[in-house]
C-alpha cells in the first residue's frame, strides 16, 4: 500500500481504527470490560461532553471557541434546582435551557456588538456565570434526591435518544440545511462570507447560542444524573469539549469540520478512562496517558497537513 | 495644541497618548477611587505590596505579549510553571551548591527554553496551530510535574532559595525590580532589536514576511522559548514565595496571563502591542484583587465583577471607535456650521 | 502639551495619595482578619460563619478574604488584610507549607496568627485548631466494620480528593489503614478531583469492574453524593455503603433519603468560633489551653454522622 492510499485511508478511518484496537485490547486485558454495564457506563459519563462537543464542533468551526461551557454547566444546574419546587421538573429543565441559550446570545453579542474576540470575550463571562452561580445558589448544592423524577435523563434510553437527536440535528444543520454551508464560509473567512452576502453577525449569534443550547441539554443531564442542582459544576469541563474536538479533526483554522470525528473521539478517551479505572491507574498516569494520546493524534494530523502542503 | 519641538518630546508625547496608555489611566482612576473609600488602600506598605504581587502574574505575561504579538497562544504555560517550578525545588539542593544562586536560576530558565523549544517545534516543524499543540503539551507537561514530585508537594526553606522573592531593596520588593528589568528588556527587544522586528511582521502577516526573507520557523522557535524562559522565572519567584512547590499548581495561569496581555490593550490580532501596557495592566488586575479585600466584596460577586471588568476592558476598541465616530461627526458639524 | 500635562497631573496626584494612608489601624475597634481556603465550599462556608458570628459577639470588627483555592492568592491577601491594619490574623491555608511568608508578615506587624484546620506548616504561629482528618477516616471505616463485621477479603474502594487538597487526603488513608487492619480488600483507589460529577463517573467504573463491592468511601460529601447516585442506578443501594466527609447540606439530604449511609462531620462552625475565642484571647494577653502544647494544638472534634444521629450534624 503506497503513502497517498495510507494517509487517504488514516484520513477517513484513523481514528476509527485507534478505537478499535483500545476496545479489543481492554476487552482482552480486562475481563471486567466486556459487559454491558461497561458499554452503558460508556454512554451516561460520555453523553455529556458528547452532546456539549457537538455543538462545539460548529463552533470550532465557525472560528469561535467558547470558554464559557463549562460555567454555563454549573449556573443552567443552580437554575433547574432553584425551579424545580415552583415549575416542577419539566419547567425547571425548560427554563434551564432558556436560560442557556439566552447566555449564549449574550456571548455572541458580545462578540458581535463589543467586536470582542470569542476566545477572550467567554473568558470573561466564564467569570461572570460562575460567580452568578455560586450568588444565586448562595455557594451550596441543592438536592434534588427528593424528587426521583430528576433522574430520567439518567436512563440509557434518554441518553442514546439525546446524543443521537444532538449529532442529527448537527449533521442536519452542518451538511444538509445552507445554513450550515454559510456556517463553513463564514469560519474559512469571514471577510470573504461578508462578501457574498452572508450575515456573519447572525451566524455568530447562532453559533454561540447553539453551543450554550448543547451545553444546557448536557446540564441538564448531568443534573438528572448526580440529582443535585450543583453549584461547583462543569470545572474543565469546556477543556474536555474542546479537546474531543481537536481530537476529532476539525482543522482549526475552520472552515472544515468533523462531528463523526467528535463523537469517535469521545468515545476514545471514554474507553480509555474506562480502561485506566479499571486497571486502578493513579492519577498523574492517567493525565499523562490523556496528553500523549493527544500529542499523538495531533502530531501525526501536523505530519499529514505537512505532506499536503508539500505535495 | 502645541506640537513638541524637540525629538525626545515628540516620543515621550507619542509615548504618553492616552489612547494607547488607557490602563494606566484605569489604573491612576482604580487607585484614587479605591483609596477614597477606604484611605488605608493607599498607604505605602500596601502599594509596595500590590506591586509585588503583580510581579507573579506579570513577568509570565511579559512572554505572552510577545506570543501574542506574534500571532500564537501559548496554554500550556500553567502546567509548564508547575513543572519548572518542581523541577527547580528538585534540583535546588544538589545545583546551587555547584553553580550559585544566579546560576541556578539561569539552569532554570534554560530548562524553561529548552520546553519553549519543544513547543515550537511542534508548531513550526508539524505545523500543529499553536493553540492545539499548546493544549496538548498542557496535559504532557502536566503528568510530567505530577510524575516528577510523585504527586507530592515539595518544600524547601533553604535561606538562599527564598531570598529570590523575599527580599527588599529600600522597602521596593525584589520581585517588582526584576519585573520591571523584564519589562525594560521586553520593550526593548520588541522595539530595538531585529528580532522583535521580525516577530511583529510575522504578526501582521506571515506571507509578508517570508517574502520579505523572514525565516518564519526560526521565529516561532525563538518566540515559545522566550515565553518559556519568562514562564520559568515567574516559576522560580513563585516557588520561592510559597517556599516550596506544587504540582497541582497553575490551573488556568495561562487564561489570567492571556486576559492580562489582552487587558494592557495588545490586540489578538497580532502584529503590535506593548509590553510597557501588559505591565501596566498586571498591576491593574493585582490592584483590583487587592481592592477586593479593602472594600469588603462579597467573595461571589467579585468573580462578577472581575469577569464584568474584563468585557467591558477587552471592549476597549470597540468603545474607542464609538468615541472616535463621535468626535469625527463633532468636527464634522463644526465645519458645516462655520461655512 | 496638554497630554503631558495632564498626565504629570495625574502621576503626581497618585504619588500624593500614595503612602499617605495609615497602615496602623486607629480607630477603637480592633479589625480581626479571616482569610479562607475558598468560599464555594459548604465547609468554608460554615466556617467563616462561625468566625465571623463570634468575633462581632466579642465586640470586633471583621474582614473576610477568600483565597478562591489559590496559594499567591493566600499569600497577597493575607499581607493585604495585614496591610488594612488587621489586629489579629486567621488563615484556614490552601497550602500550609506557603505559610511561612505570611506568618513572617504577620510577626513584622506583630500581630497574633491563628490557623484554622488544614495545617500550620511548621510555621511560628501562636495556635492551630486542627481536626484529625486520619481519625475522621478511621470513623468511617470503624463505621463499615460495625456494620459488616470482619472483612474477610470483601472489596472496598476509596474515591479521593484532588491531589492537592493535602489533607483531604489523609481521610482516605485513615480508612485504608482501619479498613486492611481488619481483612477487607482496597481493590480501588481513584481520585475523582473532589469533584461530583466525578465521583458520579469513577464509582461507574469502580462498579464495573468490582459488582461485589460492599463500601465505598469519598474523601468529601460532594463525590460522595455522585457515587451514591451511581450505586443508586446500579440498583446497589442496599449492597454498597456510600460514606462521605464533611456534613455539608447536600450529604445529609442523601442520608436521610437514604442514598448515603453516613458521613464525618467536622463542625466547621465550631472551629470558626473557638477560632475566634482564641484571638481573642491571644488580642487580650491571656493565656491559652492547648491540647497539644507542643505543637500549640487545639483538637476540633469529628463525629460519624448516620440517618440515626441525623439531628447531631448541625454545625
Amino acid at each position: 500500500m503506497n503513502e497517498a492510499r495510507f494517509w487517504r485511508w488514516w484520513d477517513r478511518y484513523g481514528l476509527l481504527a485507534i478505537l478499535g484496537v483500545t476496545v479489543v485490547a481492554l476487552a482482552a486485558g480486562q475481563p471486567r470490560f466486556r459487559s454491558w454495564y461497561t458499554a452503558l457506563n460508556l454512554l451516561s459519563t460520555s453523553a455529556p461532553v458528547a452532546i456539549a462537543g457537538a455543538g462545539m464542533t460548529l463552533a470550532i468551526t465557525c472560528g469561535v471557541f467558547d470558554l464559557s461551557i463549562g460555567a454555563l454547566l454549573a449556573l443552567v444546574s443552580v437554575t433547574i434546582g432553584v425551579l424545580v419546587p415552583h415549575l416542577g421538573l419539566t419547567g425547571a429543565m425548560v427554563a434551564g435551557l432558556a436560560m442557556g441559550g439566552a447566555a449564549g446570545l449574550v456571548n455572541g453579542l458580545i462578540v458581535t456588538r463589543l467586536k470582542i474576540q470569542a476566545f477572550i470575550a467567554t473568558l470573561g463571562t466564564m467569570l461572570l456565570w460562575r460567580g452568578l452561580a455560586l450568588w444565586i445558589s448562595g455557594g451550596k448544592d441543592a438536592n434534588l434526591v427528593h424528587v426521583p423524577a430528576v433522574k430520567v435523563l439518567a436512563h440509557w434510553g434518554w441518553l442514546a435518544l439525546l446524543v443521537a437527536g444532538t449529532y442529527g440535528l448537527s449533521a442536519l444543520i452542518y451538511y444538509r440545511l445552507p445554513l450550515g454551508l454559510r456556517l463553513r464560509a463564514v469560519g474559512s473567512s469571514a471577510t470573504s462570507a461578508w462578501a457574498s452576502g452572508v450575515n456573519v453577525n447572525a451566524m455568530t449569534l447562532f453559533v454561540f447560542a447553539y453551543v450554550a443550547l448543547t451545553a444546557s441539554v448536557a446540564a441538564a443531564i448531568t443534573t438528572s444524573q448526580l440529582a443535585i442542582g450543583g453549584c461547583n459544576l462543569g470545572v474543565s469541563f469546556e477543556l474536555e469539549a474542546i479537546t474531543v474536538v481537536l481530537l476529532g479533526g476539525t482543522a482549526l483554522r475552520g472552515g472544515l469540520g468533523n462531528l463523526g470525528g467528535t463523537l469517535l473521539a469521545t468515545a476514545l478517551l471514554g474507553v480509555m478512562r474506562i480502561g485506566l479505572d479499571l486497571a486502578n491507574v493513579k492519577d498523574e498516569y492517567q493525565r499523562l496517558a490523556i496528553g500523549l494520546l493527544l500529542l499523538t493524534a495531533l502530531a501525526l494530523d501536523g505530519v499529514r497537513r505537512a505532506r499536503k502542503e508539500a505535495a | 495644541m502645541n506640537e513638541p519641538r524637540t525629538a525626545f518630546g515628540r516620543r515621550v508625547s507619542a509615548a504618553l497618548d492616552w489612547r494607547e496608555r488607557s490602563v494606566f489611566a484605569a489604573l491612576a482612576l482604580l487607585f484614587l477611587a479605591v483609596s477614597a473609600a477606604n484611605p488605608r488602600f493607599a498607604a505605602l506598605s500596601n502599594v509596595l505590596s500590590i506591586l509585588g504581587d503583580s510581579a507573579y502574574i506579570g513577568i509570565a505575561a511579559i512572554g505572552m505579549t510577545l506570543c501574542i504579538i506574534f500571532g500564537a497562544f501559548d496554554l500550556s504555560i500553567g502546567a509548564l510553571l508547575a513543572l519548572l517550578s518542581v523541577a527547580s525545588v528538585t534540583w535546588a539542593p544538589h545545583l546551587q551548591p555547584v553553580v550559585g544562586t544566579a546560576g541556578f536560576v539561569i539552569i532554570v530558565a534554560l530548562a524553561g527554553a529548552g520546553c519553549g523549544l519543544l513547543n515550537g517545534a511542534l508548531v513550526a516543524g508539524l505545523r500543529i496551530p499553536a493553540f492545539i499543540a499548546t493544549l496538548g503539551m498542557m496535559y504532557v507537561y502536566r503528568g510530567a510535574a505530577f510524575m516528577l514530585s510523585g504527586g507530592q508537594d515539595q518544600r524547601l526553606d533553604s535561606a538562599w532559595f527564598l531570598s529570590l522573592a523575599n527580599g527588599d531593596l529600600a522597602g521596593v520588593p525584589v520581585v517588582f525590580l526584576v519585573f520591571v528589568g523584564l519589562t525594560v528588556l521586553g520593550t526593548l527587544l520588541l522595539n530595538r532589536h531585529p528580532l522583535g522586528r521580525r516577530i511583529q511582521a510575522v504578526g501582521n502577516s506571515p506571507k509578508a514576511a517570508r517574502a520579505a526573507g523572514i525565516s518564519v520557523s526560526r521565529t516561532t522557535l525563538a518566540v515559545f522559548a522566550l515565553v518559556g524562559v519568562f514562564t520559568a522565572i515567574a516559576g522560580v519567584l513563585q516557588a520561592s514565595l510559597l517556599r516550596g512547590a506544587q504540582p497541582g499548581r497553575g490551573v488556568e495561569f495561562e487564561l489570567y496571563v492571556i486576559a492580562t496581555v489582552v487587558l494592557g490593550g495588545t490586540s489578538l490580532d497580532g502584529g503590535k502591542g506593548s509590553v510597557i501596557n501588559t505591565a501596566a495592566a498586571a498591576v491593574l488586575l493585582a490592584t483590583l484583587q487587592c481592592s477586593f479585600s479593602f472594600l469588603a466584596v462579597n467573595p461571589y460577586v467579585q468573580k462578577i465583577i472581575v469577569g464584568g471588568v474584563l468585557v467591558a476592558a477587552f471592549s476597549m476598541n470597540y468603545l474607542r471607535g464609538q468615541v472616535e465616530d463621535w468626535r469625527k461627526r463633532r468636527q464634522q458639524q463644526r465645519k458645516e456650521a462655520s461655512v | 502639551m496638554m497630554k503631558t500635562t495632564g498626565a504629570l497631573a495625574i502621576v503626581a496626584l497618585v504619588l500624593a495619595t500614595a503612602g499617605c494612608g495609615d497602615s496602623k489601624s486607629s480607630s477603637q475597634q480592633q479589625i480581626i482578619g479571616f482569610s479562607v481556603y475558598d468560599m464555594k465550599y459548604e465547609f468554608f462556608q460554615m466556617m467563616e460563619k462561625g468566625t465571623r458570628e463570634r468575633a462581632k459577639e466579642l465586640g470586633y470588627g471583621y474582614q473576610l478574604h477568600d483565597q478562591k483555592s489559590d496559594e499567591l492568592q493566600m499569600v497577597s491577601g493575607c499581607k493585604s488584610l495585614i496591610n488594612q491594619g488587621a489586629a489579629a490574623l486567621i488563615v484556614s491555608p490552601i497550602k500550609p507549607d506557603a505559610l511561612g511568608a505570611v506568618v513572617d508578615a504577620a510577626q513584622k506587624a506583630e500581630i497574633p496568627v491563628v490557623i484554622n484546620d488544614i495545617g500550620g506548616g511548621g510555621t511560628p504561629y501562636h495556635a492551630i485548631i486542627i481536626s484529625d482528618n486520619f481519625g475522621g477516616g478511621k470513623l468511617a471505616g470503624q463505621y463499615v466494620v460495625d456494620k459488616l463485621g470482619v472483612g474477610n477479603g470483601r472489596n472496598v474502594a476509596i474515591l479521593k480528593c484532588e491531589p492537592s487538597a493535602i489533607y483531604a487526603i489523609r481521610r482516605g488513608e485513615g480508612f485504608k489503614a482501619l479498613m486492611t487492619s481488619n481483612g477487607y480488600t482496597v481493590v480501588a483507589e481513584l481520585s475523582a478531583h473532589s469533584k461530583t460529577e466525578e465521583g458520579y463517573a469513577k464509582m461507574k467504573n469502580v462498579l464495573a469492574g468490582t459488582p461485589d463491592l460492599v463500601a465505598v468511601f469519598c474523601e468529601n460529601d460532594p463525590m460522595a453524593v455522585g457515587a451514591a447516585q451511581a450505586v443508586a442506578e446500579a440498583g446497589k443501594t442496599a449492597q454498597v455503603l456510600v460514606i462521605g466527609f464533611n456534613a455539608d447540606g447536600v450529604a445529609i439530604e442523601s442520608i436521610r433519603a437514604g442514598t448515603m449511609a453516613a458521613t464525618v462531620a467536622q463542625f466547621p462552625e465550631q472551629m470558626g468560633r473557638i477560632s475566634a475565642e482564641l484571638t481573642d484571647k491571644l488580642l487580650k494577653k491571656q493565656p491559652l489551653q492547648f491540647d497539644d502544647v507542643s505543637q500549640r494544638e487545639i483538637f476540633a472534634p469529628v463525629k460519624l454522622i448516620t440517618q440515626e444521629n441525623l439531628s447531631e450534624a448541625s454545625k
